[in-house]
């Protein structure tokens, strides 16, 4: 289809403000998918996972369009991941488009991921329309939303459409204002191809799945195609579309949306945001915009039994496959055996991968506590990156640590401001400002070190706000800190796993809390446990976890052994979830205890 | 071969609120019906097993309350099974009996039916513990109960005790231990109160706590029993079983040393051919199974090769004379020492094992964790 009939576009909304029913509702309207099919909110559906062998994990589709100006138009609504771990993705994804559609709940009002989103959109120049949801709410103010908009975001909203996705509101009035304000896709037919990767997943049947944006020129089955970041070719075995069911086509052409197979099966060859040209027409330059996505919380990741370790490196391997920003290395604890330093985009982002590894996988793991990089500079002059706390050098050995800072943006009603402000002091935050852009919203501006809103900050910033505050972050730079390793130990044994690098002012304190903590997370033992956290050579905090009085059951009567059986079998797998660190069983969980502080 | 049989009879006047048996509220009216299915199953079984049965050496009736059964409805049972299965050799029979049951005449009446083991449930000496376990009988009962017991032709029985239950202190504890030595049974059952789920107890917070917190003084109790027992002759075989020299129970023995063994009646469980089944603890689901020509079972396994040696393991830990390894299947008994040899160590050097390959035993402190050890110990389902 001509370029000038497509038009390329993806939604941006906080997380509940309507991005899935509306995604639903034009799928719905265009004759995408039926009645039926929408009622289960297609693009959050499962259900849709298979579909011809090719599983679908983007959750993009092209829908056709007639519009008032009787013309056809190809509309492809392009994904977006939801999370502010994922601003790389999220950039990409909005690379590919010309247009998005800012959903708003005229309700609820601009939230602080909502603005992040929205500044990633401008950054990429994309047309962007602004869209007042669940108006249909009794308490929906889409006046005072629509100001808000303005005051805090600095769009226009003049042309704002009142709409409810549920009540199919405003519906038609969208697809026409895309038509009509998002423009067309304006590369070059002729030239070379190029073609975004916005999203790449692996499939057990067709290797990996490439989901593209052409921009120029154009790719047909049995082209030999090239990554230009990663020099690696391929011929195209498939293409296809999404509507939003899969659908094979011949050929992708400039300004069009699809997918790519070529029989790829190994990691990090298609990596998001990368360009694929002819290989034997290559383009000259890549598309711009590629950064090789950078983890910034790492964690080590070792299987409970040491003999799931060539598993988990299979199942890493699989898993960067479908989530290229994961970064994984070899890595050996004296506590843990062999494992995986594994690096992630944010918090989230760790929580998601190691679940899915869990259960995906099935695999039985322990992740240790989450650490952020630091940058140690050593008297000899030398410069270390240490993500994992048990290697930093000796105190002797250190010029100064320095660790990385971000701005954070929380956008709340006033009154709460008093209660984040402490909570902003406690995470050792910097004051840079105070807005108040509209009556009811103050945004608050803060310098943070990152390892101090890893813990516990986001869930204590919605209770202490009851919700109402929103978060967003981004990483800044790297200052000097007052940093020493707090170790700790189990029966006098340092447990090189359980070591976190802290601030020197909160570490008396926190290695208290931690050894609490750890007393009550592992179990009794046969034996007497001493649990002590220690600075160098200074032991700070001391617990003792007692040993385990009568474990055994009295009655072994009637004959009824399989149920004494089944108990123990019970108790013995109990077990396997644990770690033997030398005499003491230590339960995963407690490799993530200072996760589980109060504080 | 078969050699012993286990017969459950449900009914009790009154449910201890510690029970976790196959029980229910007694009703004379149903004993009839019920001993009438009882050797309905037993018949059934013995054609199915008939090339499996040796001469019977234990028969053992327990509940619920055996007890709750006339003379006569006793007599129509031991008749039954004597008709069915070979008695010929020197069986033992034993009986439960509550001590309000402990007649003269109803003594003399087991006997002459061919009752020659007792086994009563007195669980304590002391009118405070009989209350909170909410038993029927008095202190004053239990002993007049005992002597007429001691009288009876019965010379052979065996008495429950019950410690760590919440107001015993250790003293009075003492007391019950002293005052069962006096009686001079041949057998005691000494067994720790537990929590068993979906038991009344189990939803009382304060007793569940209670137990929980009394553990250590619980421990006591046990190290101190065990040794005060072996000082008067009567020496411990499994965790919660004491006896004088060869008087242990026939019926416990053959059921944990692994021989088979069938269960008749609601809840009862059996093993015969390397499975195990259960009786559905219904007895209305157990009456219309028979009704149907089916087998009454809730399940049935068959075991692994692991889980044998599993069970074996637990077991044999359970009991004084340990397990031995050249006792497993043969697939297991290569490797397994090699490779718990640091946990057999650790184990030995804190005196919770008494390790002499081929032999594995628990001495009184091992026996207190013989859960923690067996699990410990277990071989996985996949090795």
């Amino acid at each position: 289809m001509d370029q000038k009939n497509i038009r390329n576009f993806s939604i941006i909304a906080h997380i509940d403000h309507g991005k899935s029913t509306l995604a639903d509702c034009l799928m719905g309207v265009t004759g995408a998918v039926s009645e039926r099919e929408s009622q289960n909110q297609l693009l959050d559906s499962m259900d849709l996972e298979r579909e011809r062998g090719i599983t679908i994990k983007s959750q993009s589709a092209r829908l056709k369009y007639k519009a008032k100006d009787g013309q056809t138009y190809l509309l492809n609504l392009i994904d977006t991941p939801g999370h502010v771990d994922f601003t790389y993705e999220v950039s990409r994804s909005l690379a590919a488009c010309e247009g998005a559609l800012l959903v708003v709940d005229a309700a609820q009002g601009v939230e602080a991921q909502t603005l992040a989103n929205v500044y990633l959109a401008l950054d990429n120049d994309l047309e962007i329309l602004p869209i007042l949801n669940k108006i249909d709410l009794p308490t929906a103010e889409p006046e005072r939303v629509a100001q808000e908009i303005e005051d805090v975001i600095g769009l226009d909203t003049s042309l704002a459409i009142h709409a409810s996705a549920k009540q199919k509101i405003g519906i038609i009035e969208i697809l026409e204002q895309i038509v009509e304000l998002v423009p067309a896709p304006s590369g070059d037919p002729s030239a070379p191809l190029r073609a975004l990767i916005f999203d790449s997943w692996f499939d057990a049947y067709v290797g990996i799945v490439v989901m593209v944006r052409v921009v120029d020129g154009a790719v047909r089955v049995g082209d030999r195609i090239r990554f230009m970041a990663t020099g690696q070719e391929y011929e195209v075995t498939q293409l296809g579309i999404f509507n939003p069911f899969l659908e094979q086509q011949k050929r992708l052409e400039a300004g069009e949306v699809g997918f790519i197979c070529a029989s790829i099966k190994t990691m990090g060859h298609t990596k998001v945001g990368d360009t694929v040209t002819l290989a034997a027409n290559p383009a000259r330059e890549p598309l711009p915009g590629y950064a090789e996505a950078k983890p910034m919380v790492f964690s080590g990741v070792y299987p409970v039994d040491n003999e799931q370790y060539e598993e988990l490196k299979d199942a890493l391997y699989k898993l960067t496959l479908n989530d290229a920003s994961i970064s994984y290395e070899p890595e050996t604890s004296a506590a843990l055996g062999f494992g995986f330093r594994c690096g992630f985009l944010g918090l989230l982002h760790m929580e998601i991968a190691q679940e899915r590894l869990e259960r995906e996988f099935k695999l039985e793991l322990i992740t240790t506590a989450p650490t952020v990089v630091y940058h140690v500079h050593l008297k000899n002059g030398g410069i270390l990156n240490i993500d994992n706390p048990s290697q930093l050098p000796s105190p002797m050995e250190i010029e100064m640590i320095e660790e990385p800072f971000v701005r954070g943006r929380i956008l709340t009603p006033p009154e709460y401001i008093g209660n984040l402000l402490s909570l902003c002091q406690e995470k050792r935050g910097i004051q840079v400002d105070i807005e108040y852009p509209a009556p009811n919203r103050s945004l608050l501006i803060y310098d943070f070190p990152l390892n101090e809103i890893m813990i516990h900050f986001y869930d204590r910033l919605k209770s202490i706000s009851r919700g109402y505050a929103s978060f967003d972050y981004e990483l800044i730079d790297y200052r000097v800190g007052s940093l020493v390793k707090l170790d700790l130990m189990l029966n006098g044994n340092p447990i090189d796993a359980l070591s976190l690098i802290v601030s020197k002012e909160n570490a008396q304190y926190q290695g208290r809390e931690l050894v609490n903590k750890m007393r009550t997370l592992i179990p009794r033992q046969m034996y007497e446990v001493a649990i002590q956290a220690a600075i160098g050579n200074k032991i700070i905090a001391r617990e003792t976890r007692s040993a385990l009085r009568k474990n055994v059951t009295a009655k072994c009567y009637g004959g009824d052994i399989t149920r004494k059986r089944k108990l123990l079998e019970k108790q013995k797998k109990g077990k396997k979830r644990m770690k033997r660190l030398g005499t003491v069983e230590v339960p995963q969980e407690a490799f993530m205890a200072v996760l589980k502080l109060e504080k | 071969m078969i050699r012993a049989i286990y017969i459950h009879i449900p009914f009790c006047r009154r449910i201890c609120p510690f029970c976790a048996f196959a029980v229910r509220k007694d009703r004379a009216g149903l004993h009839q019906q019920y001993l009438k299915l009882l050797l309905k199953e037993l018949r059934r079984r013995a054609e199915q097993f008939s090339q499996e049965f040796a001469p019977l050496e234990s028969i053992y009736i327990g509940g619920g309350t055996p007890s709750s059964l006339t003379l006569e409805e006793v007599g129509f049972l031991i008749n039954g099974v004597k008709s069915q299965l070979d008695c010929s050799k020197s069986v033992e029979i034993s009986f439960e009996i509550n001590p309000e049951d402990a007649t003269r005449d109803y003594l003399q009446g087991l006997a002459n039916i061919g009752i020659n083991r007792l086994s009563m449930g007195i669980q304590s000496f002391q009118e405070s513990s009989l209350e909170t376990l909410q038993r029927s009988h008095s202190v004053e009962h239990d002993i007049k109960a005992i002597d007429s017991l001691k009288s009876s032709a019965i010379a052979n029985f065996n008495l429950d005790l019950m410690f760590g239950i919440p107001g015993q202190n250790f003293a009075a504890f003492q007391n019950d231990l002293l005052e069962f030595l006096k009686h001079d049974p041949s057998h005691l059952s000494l067994y720790a109160l537990d929590i068993e789920p979906n038991t009344p107890f189990a939803h009382q917070a304060k007793m569940v706590s209670w137990v929980e917190e009394q553990k250590e003084l619980t421990q006591q109790m046990y190290l101190w029993a065990i040794e005060c027992l072996h000082a008067d002759g009567i020496e411990q075989y499994e965790v919660s079983n004491f006896s004088k020299p060869g008087l242990a129970s026939r019926s416990n023995l053959a059921v944990w040393s692994g021989a088979p063994y069938l269960g008749f009646g609601i809840g009862a469980h059996s093993y015969c051919r390397g499975q195990r089944w259960g009786n559905f603890r219904s007895l209305r689901t157990y009456h219309s199974a028979l009704e149907k020509q089916e087998w009454p079972q809730a399940f049935q396994e068959k075991l692994t090769t692991t889980q044998q040696a599993n069970e074996k393991l637990m077991l044999g830990l359970r009991q004084n004379s340990g397990f031995s390894v050249t006792s497993w299947p043969e697939e297991f008994d290569i490797n397994w020492p090699q490779k718990n040899m640091d946990l057999l160590e650790q184990f030995s050097q804190k005196h919770y094992v008494n390790w002499n390959p081929p032999v594995l035993s628990l001495p009184p402190l091992g026996m207190l964790l013989a859960d923690e050890i067996t699990a410990q110990l277990m071989l996985d389902e996949c090795s």
